[in-house]
């Protein structure tokens, strides 16, 4: 792999239902450690494109190649290289609200067949990186946004991902723990060598990125 | 994913919604505890009639009577108005009867309902009579202790039913031989010194004759072994043969009438050289115009019947365990749309389809096994009370023990797989909805 390209796109389209399509052909190349932000109008198919991209979705059309290579075929081949290759931040969140803060970043270890002893030992370290080293055992719905989203990015590197991609993870929060939580990002793009993209709404986010893809009615406009 | 984090995972799952879990595990309690119930009382039930008919000699004989319409069946003979020319039980019967092939001995009896009741001496109890007057009838029934009374005994010398023994409180057939028993005898035989009241004798006189009672010692001089009969007394035939000749007046003095000469004897008891021959024997006895009773017949009739009853118990029993399934997918649908996020949760970590389905199973697993050991324990227990009412119910009754066994372990066990089973049965839909639906 090395310098291969970690996301490749052809002329993916994406339709939900009849005629309403949301990506009319999307071509994008993302390469190894990349930090790529896609930015764009409400509505203009942010989300759909990295949500395809991150394997929660499926295109309608077009080839989708990740890591330099096509996809796998079948459920459980797709989910194991969700598992072990991509990381999502969601802008909400999406933590299990009963689950403790340990836990929920331990759900990816688990899904892996990795040891109770060993996905604990690995979940604390991460949170104690991300500054949440005193709330492991707190339930995850009890937790600021801030604390959350922290919590989210933990989850989302708990596999060490070649890919980490975060829709507006800071959209839901004050600029002031936005910043702290771009800050998380960027370190774990920079020392892990991670490629990044980022969907963002803010200008000053977009301009710490290495290149900025911007949307428009499902299309990329450069 | 490891296999005890998806238990622990469905497990946790689970106990979120504790009301709702315990009142799905507690319908598939109560069902299978039914199921258990139903089953074990059908079967243990079924096995301890069975086998009391099996004890003994009993399959091998016959009983035979006079009118072929009563062989039908033990439930489903027909009563038929009596045809005078229904042939009756003599002694030409019988000996045709003794020279059927693979008949060993062809016994009359003759069932004295005279002998209203019996007690043992030194024993207040008074046991209504079942007495039976025979001959011969060593040939067909094996002893337990002493000996038959001679065919042609005047005497009252009595063979008793070893069913008896028990009501007596004695331990062992040999100690009842030699003691005596009171018979108490209305309208028939009164001893020789009786005072009958003349033939033109009020009718008011008569009737209250007819009502006093005479009292008949007899010395017990044989027990049975156990078997089917165990509430018989067995007299001679000829002492029987008095009892049912009462003497009358008559304007020329005093008659007795032999109503056994007169209506022939109740019934014969054919032995069958082997149980195999019984069928056979059976057939020809038929053919001679009689009937013919045999105990495997009322085996199979028993049999069938409690078949039909089992049948009828076991599907009440696997309807309301199906229907406490359906419990188990209402409570596992509300879940699954309840933690639709949560699914897609672990979606987005990396779970596949499979993962979210197997969640799903294990959690009707879990409630199917909790379900099934509590619904096989209080069903195990429950049937050991109920065992133990329906000893209390037929003792009270002076029946005999049947003697139930506790349900076998391998009828407690089909019945807590099969309430697992149904529980993850029902668990297909569900998981299908968390795994196709939910996803995607
Ligand atoms: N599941 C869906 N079914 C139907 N239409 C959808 C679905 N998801 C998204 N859309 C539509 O697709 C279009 C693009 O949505 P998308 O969420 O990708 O936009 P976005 O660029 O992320 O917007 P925002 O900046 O508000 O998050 C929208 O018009 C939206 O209504
Ligand atoms: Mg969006």
């Amino acid at each position: 792999m090395g310098t291969q390209a970690v996301v490749s796109t052809k002329n993916i389209v994406k339709s939900y239902g009849k005629g309403n399509a949301v990506l009319h052909g999307a071509d994008m190349t993302v390469q190894t450690g990349e930090f790529v932000a896609i930015t764009g109008p409400s509505g203009s198919g942010k989300s759909t494109l990295v949500r395809i991209l991150g394997l929660l979705d499926q295109p309608s059309g077009g080839t989708l190649e990740l890591f330099g290579t096509g996809l796998p075929k079948g459920d459980r081949a797709l989910s194991r290289l969700r598992n072990e290759a991509i990381g999502f931040v969601f802008q909400d969140y999406r933590l299990v609200p009963h689950y403790s803060v340990l836990e929920n970043v331990c759900v990816p270890l688990k899904i892996n067949g990795i040891s109770p002893r060993k996905r604990k030992k690995r979940a604390s370290e991460l949170l104690k990186l991300v500054g949440l080293g005193d709330v492991l055992e707190r339930k995850a719905s009890d937790l600021s946004g801030g604390q959350q989203q922290r919590a989210g990015i933990a989850r989302a590197i708990a596999m060490q991902p070649k890919l980490l991609i975060a829709d507006e993870p800071t959209g839901n929060l004050d600029s002031e723990t936005g910043e702290k939580i771009l800050k998380i990002l960027t370190t774990i793009h920079k020392s892990l060598g991670t490629t990044l993209i980022v969907v963002t709404h803010s200008e000053t986010v977009a301009k710490r990125a290495d290149r900025i893809i911007r949307m428009q009615d499902g299309r990329l406009i450069g | 994913m490891r296999p005890l984090d998806y238990v622990r995972t469905a497990f946790r799952d689970i106990i979120t919604q504790p009301v709702r879990c315990v009142l799905t595990v507690a319908a598939i309690t109560l069902s299978s505890a039914l199921l258990v119930t139903l089953v074990s009382i059908g079967i243990t039930t079924r096995e301890a009639v069975v086998g009391h008919f099996e004890q003994g000699d009993t399959l091998s004989t016959i009983m035979v009577s006079a009118n072929s319409s009563v062989g039908g069946g033990f439930f489903g003979s027909s009563i038929q108005a009596t045809d005078t020319s229904a042939e009756k039980l003599t002694d030409e019967t019988v000996s045709r009867l003794e020279k059927l092939r693979g008949v060993t001995s062809a016994t009359p009896q003759v069932s004295i309902w005279e002998l209203r009741s019996f007690a043992f001496d030194g024993n207040p109890t008074s046991y209504v009579s079942n007495t039976i007057a025979t001959s011969n009838a060593g040939t067909a029934k094996p002893l337990a202790a002493g000996t038959w009374f001679d065919n042609a005994d005047k005497t009252p010398n009595i063979v008793l039913g070893n069913g008896y023994l028990k009501a007596l409180g004695i331990k062992d057939a040999q100690s009842a031989v030699g003691r005596t028993v009171a018979f108490t005898s209305v309208q028939g035989y009164r001893g020789t010194t009786a005072q009958i009241p003349a033939w033109n004798a009020s009718s008011q006189a008569k009737a209250t004759f007819d009502r006093s009672r005479t009292t008949i010692a007899a010395t017990i001089v044989g027990v049975t072994r156990p078997s089917a009969n165990d509430n018989q007394v067995y007299v001679p035939l000829e002492w029987g043969r008095a009892v049912q000749s009462p003497r009358v007046s008559t304007p020329t003095g005093e008659t007795m009438t032999d109503s056994i000469a007169k209506n022939g004897y109740s019934n014969v008891l054919v032995t069958a050289a082997s149980q195999d021959a019984v069928p056979g024997i059976a057939k020809d006895i038929e053919g001679l115009g009689l009937g013919a009773i045999t105990y495997q017949k009322q085996i199979d009739q028993i049999n069938q019947l409690s078949t039909v009853v089992w049948i009828i118990l076991g599907s009440v029993a696997l309807i309301s365990l199906i229907s406490a399934s359906l419990g188990i997918v209402n409570t596992l649908l509300m879940s699954v749309s309840e933690q639709k996020q949560v699914i897609q949760i672990w979606r987005a970590c990396g779970a596949s389809k499979r993962m979210i389905s197997r969640l799903y199973f294990i959690q009707a697993f879990i409630i199917g096994v909790v379900g099934a050991v509590a619904g096989g324990l209080i069903g195990y227990f429950a049937c050991r009370l109920i065992n133990a009412r329906i000893e209390t119910v037929l003792s009270s009754q002076g029946l005999e023990s049947l003697q139930l066994p506790p349900p076998s372990l391998a009828v407690l066990a089909a019945c807590m797989a099969l309430s697992v089973l149904i529980a993850v049965t029902a668990a297909f839909y569900p998981a299908r909805v968390a795994a196709k639906k939910i996803t995607g």
